[in-house]
């Protein structure tokens, strides 16, 4: 064996180096009936970038750009889920599949799926047909795989999306944001590519905001490319300690890519060196900002912005403990008046709550990963959600220079319901998506768990879940709110003021994998009588998808799942998102081809619904 | 092409002269006068051991546990033509290497050498000689990444070279460049300057471990190693062949199968790939992305790459996708 791969190894060399230079693996090889169309644009670095669409044939009928009345008679749905999905390669191998096993590539692995995918591939928007009356729904009918770049660590797009929006997807580990053109799907066109180079100040983007001009703010939760002062858009200089460190920054980014503006998510003062430790140090600067969940009310001109991690966590002394203090206990709000250039005008920490943590970095506000402002004109409020302390903060007035900040769930509560034995609390339950719904009756929050024996081996650990919140009460209190977490049997029970929020339903969704739900979209579009699709605030549907990051040691099931919704909030599996290969609900990105071929298991991050501009009014 | 194999009585051999520890010797490989790498185990564990280049006279000897394990050896030797014995340790075990050379008498040899001719032994082509590095692309490597610190806003450059063809290449490409568009030329790694990194790899190490420029350091297309991270220090290290392609990740993964324990390197990715021209440079960081910090993640998994990792613990996160040469 050893003498063939090595007879090999020059043949296929030359291959690969055709484009000596080039990141990506040849492609795998397209399925015979799939239509490939590509979109090519190049990027402020000269480099040609591309979306290459693998369009599926259904029934006889090429799922293709359709117009008017003539895509109505496609046999597929015209409304869609995107899912924006990192390939899954030997890098993501984790440490328990190779014990005991001789080292090689992928060495153990059963799965043709697995065995296949050693090299990268490319990374990949799948279209899925997400209309229920569909004969093909829960079909993925495009893979749209982006190139040259691979292992971008797909991450986050924008949290809804609008008629007329651009899709803004961004990789982790790229420091890219994708810009795609999404108005004649299922096919995509790529539109914009923001390079690692076009944000100077931020690197490691997370999520998006689209604004009502087709632009977007992005969150750039790492520090600046280069250690030291950086000059921001807006004239101003933050120091920062480098890529992947601090402080991050807010980005504008324009349809086609191009950076608008870039602005410091830090004070041009130091902010607390203890509670905001920065590796390395920067002296007299410290710093939380870290930027991850980003919401906007444009009618209210705030942009709302929670702190995380100092993401880079950079190679520190192994035995050395770390500082739970890392993960960020802070909310920043901006002015946004001026679009391309927010103006920082509160960074607030959320408070301790009543838990008392042996783990400190389990107590309620550490790594503030998401936040979700409130939608209707009469409200000004926004929610903040705690990944590893487990709860939800509120506060009802955003546009207050001084935000009032109180926790008004703990996710133990909603634990409770699925594990009625449960003894142990939600701390570091893994809580991701949390999202409003359009007419702010309900809060949406999906969690990844904490796996039993965590916290010792009585642990029984924290259920894998997506709960709804009644918040309608919360919200009708107005500045008045008085629901405040602040004592134990307000934890487990909920809490006891008449405003604070209520569990709706809590629907569990296990799996054996280090990871769980981490991310959700709800589906804000109703087909009508005249076949065509209007935008709704009557929410009846979540997808939600279990990834995380397998490079962290929290990985997922890699299955997309459909929830549907009663009108009181209770939730319950779709089982008719089937997934097209095993015939059974949840959507697997475990599979061995897709439409671009065989490129085996994939890792999606984030999802969207998305229709068809011919049939969305 | 002449395989050396050990023979059983070798093997027997190697058993008896076992110190402490049982030790067994695998079946060795070695190219025809070239590049030595044994597979062995010391003890309990396995170990890799390479010698480089290979031949009569002066070499250098690697070795690495796949397991993580300290395993420590002679690190310069000078080699008899035919039969030589290293003695390698780990975990308190020892055990003598058997080493067969032969072949022109070696004048000279480093770890630069060395993860070269591991490159191209992987790649199942044969290995020659060591030599001082040469220019090559040097000048315009170290011009260019005097350009990306010039586009980064960064003021002034402060150049660490050796005194070889290829690090006065490096100074000479840079510091021209650094003229041309303006920028500053520091005699220290001041808090203004960025420290471009453009000598050997043990220079290199040492510049890394005992200066802190306040703009960092940017380092040559030769220097991708796990020594050039730092608990403290962000590097950002230039490639011509992205280590995430196709042939990059070919290379670490034949490494790993053929040299378990030792490090991918660019220059041993370059050498796999035939030394391919190139136009274009990548720049990375060195980044542990850990988005649960190790306290705050009991109860999940820890993922560890099934092939060698670039950087020891972390991740290559792109800095800068594409500068021209």
């Amino acid at each position: 064996l050893k003498k063939r791969r090595r007879l090999l190894a020059p043949a296929v060399l030359s291959g690969l180096l055709a484009g000596v230079i080039a990141f990506v693996a040849p492609s795998p090889s397209a399925q015979a009936d799939v239509k490939v169309v590509t979109s090519k644009l190049q990027a402020t670095d000269g480099v040609t970038y591309w979306v290459k669409n693998h369009l599926v044939h259904l029934n006889g009928e090429l799922q293709a750009p359709g117009t008017g009345a003539e895509a109505v008679t496609n046999t597929g749905g015209k409304k869609f889920l995107l899912v924006w999905a990192g390939d899954q390669n030997a890098a993501d191998t984790k440490g328990s599949d190779i014990q005991g096993a001789p080292l090689a590539v992928n060495p153990v692995k059963a799965l043709s799926e697995d065995l296949v995918d050693a090299p990268p591939n490319s990374d990949f928007l799948a279209v899925i047909d997400a209309e229920p009356t569909s004969a093909t729904y829960g079909k993925v009918v495009n893979t749209a795989t982006v190139g040259p770049v691979v292992e971008n660590e797909p991450h986050h797009m924008q949290y809804v999306w609008h008629k007329g929006d651009s899709i803004f997807a961004g990789g982790l580990y790229s420091d890219i944001t994708y810009v795609f053109d999404v108005k004649a799907l299922p096919a995509l066109k790529l539109s914009g590519v923001n390079l690692p180079t076009d944000t100077l100040c931020g690197s490691i983007p997370d999520a998006y905001w689209a604004l009502r001009d087709g632009t977007a703010y992005g969150t750039y939760m790492g520090g600046p490319d280069a250690p030291g002062p950086c000059l921001y858009t807006n004239g101003e200089v933050r120091v920062g300690n480098g890529f992947g460190g601090s402080p991050g920054s807010i980005v504008r980014i324009g349809k086609d890519g191009k950076t608008l503006s870039e602005v410091p998510a830090a004070l041009p003062t130091p902010e607390d060196p203890v509670a905001c430790p920065n590796y390395p140090q920067i002296p007299g600067t410290a710093t939380c900002a870290n930027p991850h969940g980003i919401q906007v009310r444009e009618d209210l001109n705030r942009l709302v912005a929670s702190d995380y991690a100092e993401p880079r966590n950079i190679v520190l002394d192994p035995v050395k403990p770390q500082d739970s203090n890392l993960f960020r206990d802070t909310v920043r709000i901006f002015d946004i008046t001026q679009r391309d250039n927010a103006k920082l005008v509160s960074v607030s920490r959320m408070p301790d709550g009543p838990r008392k943590e042996r783990n400190p970095g389990h107590e309620e506000p550490r790594g503030i990963m998401e936040t979700t402002v409130t939608n209707l004109p009469g409200h000004k409020g926004a929610f903040a959600s705690s990944m590893c302390g487990g709860v939800i903060y509120y506060t009802p007035d955003i546009t207050s220079p001084k935000p009032v900040w109180r926790e008004v769930f703990d996710d133990t509560a909603a634990a409770k319901t699925l594990n009625p034995q449960l003894t142990e609390g939600a701390g570091c339950d893994g809580g991701g998506w949390v999202q409003t719904s359009p007419d702010d009756k309900f809060l949406y929050h999906a969690i990844i768990g904490r796996n039993p024996g965590a916290l010792g081996p009585a642990d029984q650990g924290a259920p894998k879940q997506v709960y709804v919140l009644d918040i309608r009460k919360l919200l009708a209190a107005g500045s008045a709110t008085t629901c405040s977490i602040d004592t134990l049997p307000e934890v487990f029970d909920g809490g006891k003021e008449a405003d604070c929020p209520t569990l709706a339903s809590a629907f569990e969704l296990s799996d054996g994998t280090s990871g769980g739900p981490h991310w959700g979209a709800f589906d804000n579009f109703e087909l009508g009588g005249d076949g065509f699709y209007r935008e709704t605030t009557n929410v009846r549907r979540l997808a939600v998808s279990n990834y995380f990051v397998a490079r962290t040691g929290v990985d997922g099931n890699h299955k997309v799942c459909v929830l549907d919704l009663t009108s009181t909030g209770k939730l319950s599996l779709d089982t008719s998102f089937r997934d097209e290969n095993e015939g059974t609900p949840c959507v697997s990105f475990n599979r061995t081809d897709w439409p671009h071929g065989r490129a085996g298991a994939a890792k999606p991050h984030s999802e969207l619904y998305v229709v068809a501009d011919s049939h969305l009014k | 092409v002449k395989r050396r194999w050990p023979t059983l009585a070798t093997a027997a051999a190697v058993l008896l002269a076992g110190t402490a520890a049982v030790a067994v010797a695998l079946p060795a490989d070695a190219d025809d006068g070239g590049l030595v790498v044994h597979r062995v185990e010391v003890g309990t564990h396995p170990v890799t051991v390479v010698v480089a280049p290979g031949r009569p006279g002066r070499n250098v000897v690697q070795v690495a546990s796949p397991h993580g394990v300290e395993v420590t050896t002679p690190h310069d030797v000078d080699l008899d033509a035919g039969s030589n014995t290293i003695t390698v340790t780990a975990d308190g075990a020892t055990l003598d290497v058997p080493i067969e050379v032969d072949g022109p008498r070696s004048q000279y040899a480093d770890d630069e050498c060395a993860a070269q001719l591991l490159g191209q032994h992987v790649a199942g082509r044969r290995t020659g000689e060591c030599a001082p590095p040469a220019a090559g692309d040097a000048s315009r490597a170290a011009a260019a990444l005097v350009r990306h610190a010039q586009e980064t806003r960064i003021a002034a450059v402060h150049v660490v070279a050796d005194d070889t063809p290829r690090g006065r290449a490096a100074r000479a490409g840079a510091e021209e460049e650094a003229r041309r568009l303006g920028l500053r030329l520091d005699d220290i790694a001041g808090p203004e300057a960025v420290t471009l990194l453009a000598g050997s790899w043990s220079q290199t190490a040492t510049v890394v471990r005992d200066s802190r420029p306040g703009r960092g350091f940017l380092a040559a297309p030769w220097l991708l190693s796990p020594a050039i991270t730092s608990p403290e220090a962000l590097v950002t290290v230039a490639t011509t062949l992205a280590p995430q392609s196709a042939v990059g990740r070919a290379y670490a993964a034949a490494l790993a199968e053929e040299a378990p324990g030792l490090a991918p390197t660019s220059l041993g990715l370059d050498r796999y790939a035939g030394s391919p021209k190139a136009s274009t440079l990548q720049l990375w960081t060195a980044a542990n992305v850990q988005f649960l910090p190790r306290a705050l993640s009991a109860g999940h998994a820890h993922s560890h790459g099934a092939t060698a990792s670039w950087v020891g613990s972390g991740q290559l996160a792109l800095v800068r996708s594409s500068l021209a040469l």
